[in-house]
């Protein structure tokens, strides 16, 4: 260690802080509030509150019937969206159909009096 | 020295007596890295304080008394090094309210000593915290690295550099004429 480095170590040796340190930082940790919890510790603290507890329970089954009925009527109304569109497919299918039977019909109405006209000239 | 490992355990259950226990311990280290970082005896006691709370607060994390001295050092030079950012905005504290200063310990020569400490504390705030460390705490270069979460080269080259610089000034002053 060179000399620079020896002063150094005597400058910079410990030193005590002023008189009442500690008692100051324990009169600050006493002014300190109980910690912070996190959101989901809160909520999950206040959920088993006693006296909330049949509060939050009772909240829990109609947040849930609300939940399970809006689901139902949802699953309803999709499902009458699909008869009804199944319906129109069905209509659809038959119109076609029908429109169908009457070209064929016509179709072999026209050749067999084309074949009746050839065969009366030869 | 260490601070037995049952008086940490202690602390962590909450018993107030092991913490101021801890407090007493470390104290002179925690207030005497931010008072040589800082020069102010106001100030230094102020981030000394700050991060005996904050070690109350995170306790729990800590493992053995070894694993808390590491932390102290850490915690109180990044303190440090936030509170030199953030001085420029905050309020000045009023001369009331202040505890009193506490000078320097002038053994060898006293002129020396104090132009030693000026030009300490006019060292970037890098330089100066690597300089605290390596001559109060006495540590390796590693573990001011690990402490500063720097590289061991930058620490290698920012000691060497500031002892250069140091060695260079004091000379320059001896040359002035008294």
């Amino acid at each position: 260690m060179n000399p620079l480095e020896e002063q150094l170590k005597e400058l910079l040796s410990r030193k005590d802080p002023p008189v009442g340190f500690e008692e100051r930082v324990l009169s600050r940790l006493s002014m300190l509030g109980p910690k912070r919890r996190g959101f989901w510790k809160e909520l999950r603290v206040s959920l088993f509150v006693p006296h909330l507890r049949w509060a939050m329970a009772s909240l829990l089954v109609v947040v849930m019937m609300f939940v399970g009925i809006a689901g139902y009527l949802r699953q309803r109304r999709i499902r009458a969206e699909g008869e009804l569109a199944k319906t129109q497919v069905m209509v659809a299918l038959q119109i076609a159909s029908s429109k169908l039977n009457y070209a064929q019909k016509t179709l072999l109405d026209r050749s067999n009096r084309f074949l009746q006209k050839d065969s009366s000239r030869e | 020295m260490d601070l037995g490992e049952e008086i940490l355990t202690k602390a962590v259950g909450g018993d107030q007596a092991a913490f101021a226990a801890i407090v007493r311990h470390h104290k002179s280290m925690v207030y005497s890295i931010a008072y040589h970082f800082l020069h102010e005896s106001w100030q230094a006691e102020e981030v000394a304080q700050d991060v005996f709370l904050q070690l109350f607060q995170n306790l729990k994390k800590i493992v053995s008394s070894a694993h808390l001295t590491f932390w102290l050092r850490r915690v109180t030079s990044h303190r440090c090094i936030d509170w030199n950012r953030r001085q420029s905005l905050r309020p000045r504290v009023s001369l009331e309210e202040l505890p009193e200063p506490v000078a320097p310990e002038e053994r060898n020569d006293p002129l020396m000593i104090r132009r030693l400490w000026q030009l300490v504390s006019n060292l970037p705030e890098r330089s100066r915290l690597i300089i605290t460390l390596r001559y109060q705490e006495g540590l390796q270069l590693a573990e001011i690295a690990e402490i500063l979460d720097i590289p061991l080269n930058t620490v290698k080259s920012h000691l060497q550099r500031s002892l250069a610089k140091l060695q260079e000034q004091l000379t320059s002053m001896e040359k002035l004429p008294v």
